[in-house]
């Protein structure tokens, strides 16, 4: 009795809409929430393949080329925020991103297995697994 | 395996092939790195029409061909993982929901797609960096899995008065 009921419910176009536009709606409200709660970075940590190659402070202005295994990424920073210049990668949504500032961005080059990404204090808060 | 259905699972997997390789030389718009994946309709369509035997069939041929056309090592690694949850969970809840309710069916395998391709890329780059993404692939997954959804719906409503 109660199991065709719920299969009924399982089954029906407006129970799967709903519950589509609920998790689509809370995910949109923890992004805006991020959005307008975010701290302003001041490290950028450069990881490849899980290992933390450097950590650059986002004061100053610089620019880095990092030679991995798999190809060349290059790492600027202007203005308090980092961005990926230039990668030799097919892809090119690292440098498509653009150029992050706050804390918990990051900026990921899948083919090179490199991520950006920006700190609050020191490198310690970023979770390697 | 019969002859017709031999042939309409070519013609679906060289459709996806298509769409596959002509969607990956377009610019990611808005977000870097999401894309509609409307060649999962093909797979989402072969379920319907051939069977999700077949249907497997058009993943692996778009999966291998399509990214020895227009990928990488890392993108097919991608393609492999968010495909085969996306297929597993597409033939699970394929014949529950039927052929009127595929834009359930498909916005559940994007999701399953999506959180696939969250693995791979957790073992590629092996940082959490990558879990920032979540509500954002949520989003993108139901809205472009039941638009991919949709159309394969009336896709095979083509298809089955086309047979008629």
């Amino acid at each position: 009795m109660d199991n065709t009921k719920a299969a009924a419910v399982l089954k029906s176009g407006v129970f799967w809409a709903v519950l589509f536009a609920v998790a689509a709606a809370l995910c949109a409200g923890y992004l805006i929430y991020k959005k307008t709660h975010q701290q302003t970075g001041r490290f950028a940590v450069i990881n490849v393949k899980g290992e933390t190659l450097t950590t650059l402070p986002l004061g100053e202005d610089t620019e880095y080329t990092f030679f991995t295994e798999r190809g060349v990424n290059t790492v600027m920073i202007k203005d308090g925020k980092v961005s990926v210049s230039y990668s030799d990668c097919k892809n090119q949504i690292c440098v498509d991103t653009g150029s992050i500032s706050h804390v918990g961005e990051s900026i990921i080059c899948a083919p090179h297995r490199l991520t950006v990404t920006v700190t609050g204090e020191t490198d310690t808060d970023v979770v390697v697994v | 395996m019969k002859i017709k259905d031999l042939t309409v699972t070519a013609c679906l997997a060289a459709a996806a092939l298509v769409v596959f390789v002509i969607e990956a030389q377009i610019p990611p718009l808005g977000i870097p790195g999401v894309k509609l994946g409307l060649s999962n309709a093909l797979v989402l369509m072969a379920m319907a029409v051939v069977g999700r035997k077949h249907a497997a069939m058009v993943l692996f041929v778009k999966i291998i061909l399509g990214n020895i056309f227009a990928g990488t090592p890392a993108s097919f690694l991608f393609s492999l993982f968010g495909g085969a949850a996306a297929y597993a969970v597409m033939a699970l809840t394929f014949k529950f929901f039927g052929r009127n309710k595929m834009w359930v069916t498909s916005a559940l395998g994007a999701l399953a797609n999506n959180a696939g391709q969250l693995v791979a890329a957790l073992l590629i780059m092996r940082t959490s960096a990558v879990l920032v993404y979540i509500p954002l692939l949520v989003i993108a997954g139901l809205a472009a899995g039941i638009f991919t959804g949709l159309a394969a719906q009336f896709s095979v409503r083509a298809y089955d008065k086309l047979r008629r």
